[in-house]
């Protein structure tokens, strides 16, 4: 029998933490009575009153208490960074679009006069991606596509046919741009309880058609306010609002707008420098930090006058990340990031890549669909390079206390401002201030107005402390 | 000098997915259930 090491030294009922016992990070999170303690490998924390913080650095209770459940805490996360399988895929049925944002993904160029994909060749694209689904995920599963872009309601036809005939199979959702949302779009889209995701960059036209114009240069705000309306009060409803130096200080202004508008859902996502476009337009990070917890602090404001709630969905991600790791929601703040693993993307050429960020990086496109089978397109090298990319690896991410609150996204924008996955998010102070201003929504006692009704639901509290 | 105790509780909240079940969620912009291997 080999040698029993106690990790916690000193002599018997006196143990303390001297050096091989579970290791603490102290966290500044700028409120003025807390501190957070972080085991970081396990995503563990503890707000400690900031007078008693060393206390339970030094003192055997805190490691005995977090050693007793490390395993638990670990195995969770585990799951959630590499236990899961693909479920749902990224579908663009046309290159071509009817609007020229400044920073899309998206190459120019196809976005001009690119592809359409005919009914019958997505009609194939879909019968090839159930058989793989068929093949790997539990017999009840019903994975998730959506019709993405570019434009994926200029091939109407197409997408229509696709969801008619695949609905009892997929769970269908189109994220559009809504200058195409016609009466008889939107009823059918409902009457098949489609997901529709809307894009909108401002609370007003003269921000919001800064980015989001026709290839002739005029704004679409109107049209898309028009789709909001009639959205209302669709379940299924969320809106996307990508946040680049144009309409960054309008957050705020955003939020009233959403809420006064009945939505419930919406993502503001920094733009990713993935694209030159994008990259000429990311905020700067502490105006996008400043701006952001204006707007989150707007959200609560809203939801404690009226009961009615706004979740901002990259936010309360983050937040669950801190609550309940493996239950998350969006895939970009884990490490590996959702792309390859939990989800792909697939081209209007059948070209398949780990996430629509690259669909314009061919070198890491993994083939084609129409040409080899997914279940081989997943295993490749251009897959294998993103789904192996953990904070782990990455400096200064691995001595990190929030790496995994964080996830260093994304690979695709990394990649293409470094030249390598190997570098951290160019978000990096973002994200970091993010995660303090977290847990002071925490401390506040807030943590419920800023989730989804429900969030516990299907959840197993693990109590340390 | 005894220290003083603050009034403060620590706070520490921390939640799992059931281990047999589906993780709750997932996806880049949508709401999916991502199944366990």
């Amino acid at each position: 029998m080999g040698q029993v090491v106690s990790t916690l030294w000193g002599p018997s009922r006196q143990s303390v933490n001297a050096g091989a016992g579970p290791h603490f990070d102290v966290l500044e999170v700028g409120h003025g009575d807390y501190v957070a303690l972080i085991n970081a490998d396990t995503a563990f924390w503890i707000l400690s009153p900031r007078g008693e913080a060393l206390d339970y650095l030094l003192s055997p209770e805190l490691p005995r208490a977090f050693q007793d459940k490390e395993a638990k805490l670990a195995a969770d996360l585990n799951t959630v960074r590499f236990g899961l399988l693909p479920s749902a895929v990224y579908f663009n049925p046309t290159e071509r679009c009817n609007l020229n944002c400044t920073y899309c993904y998206l190459p120019q160029e196809a976005r001009r006069s690119g592809t359409d994909m005919e009914p019958a060749r997505l009609l194939s694209a879909l019968a090839r991606l159930q058989d793989y689904f068929v093949g790997t995920l539990p017999e009840a599963a019903r994975p998730q596509l959506v019709f993405h872009g570019s434009e994926p309601l200029l091939v109407k036809d197409s997408v229509f046919q696709g969801i008619e005939q695949y609905r009892d199979y997929f769970r269908f959702g189109v994220q559009t741009n809504a200058t195409l949302l016609d009466r008889t779009t939107l009823d059918f889209l409902k009457s098949k309880g489609c997901a529709i995701g809307i894009s909108l960059d401002g609370p007003s036209a003269e921000v919001a058609n800064r980015t989001r114009r026709t290839w002739a240069g005029s704004g679409v705000f109107n049209q898309v306010s028009r789709a909001l309306v009639d959205l209302a009060d669709y379940p299924g409803l969320n809106v996307i609002a990508t946040v680049t130096r144009e309409n960054v200080a309008a957050l705020p202004e955003m939020v009233e707008l959403l809420h006064r508008q009945g939505v419930a859902n919406a993502l503001l996502n920094p733009v990713r420098g993935t694209q030159a476009g994008g990259r000429a337009l990311m905020p700067d990070q502490a105006e996008l930090a400043h701006f952001f917890f204006a707007a989150l602090d707007r959200a609560f404001e809203l939801y404690e006058k009226t009961g009615s709630r706004l979740v901002i969905g990259n936010f309360a991600n983050l937040l669950l990340g801190l609550v309940a790791p493996g239950a998350r929601r969006l895939m970009c703040d884990i490490s590996p990031c959702g792309g390859g693993r939990c989800f792909f993307a697939v081209g209007a050429n059948g070209e398949v890549a780990p996430c629509s960020e690259f669909l314009g990086l061919p070198e890491f496109h993994g083939g084609n669909l129409f040409e080899t089978p997914v279940a081989e397109l997943v295993k490749t090298g251009a897959f294998t390079r993103v789904t192996g990319r953990v904070v782990e690896e990455l400096t200064p991410c691995k001595a990190c206390a929030v790496r995994h609150f964080c996830g260093a996204p994304c690979p695709a924008e990394v990649y293409a401002i470094n030249g390598t996955l190997d570098a951290p998010a160019p978000y990096c102070d973002f994200y970091a201030a993010q995660a303090r201003y977290a847990f002071q929504v925490i401390a506040r006692g807030r943590l419920d107005a800023y989730l989804w009704e429900g969030w516990r639901d299907g959840l197993e509290e693990i109590v340390v402390m | 000098m005894a220290k003083e105790k603050s009034t403060k509780k620590p706070i520490s909240i921390r939640y799992a997915c059931a281990p047999n079940g589906d993780q709750v969620g997932l996806s880049h912009y949508l709401m999916a259930e991502a199944k366990k291997k």
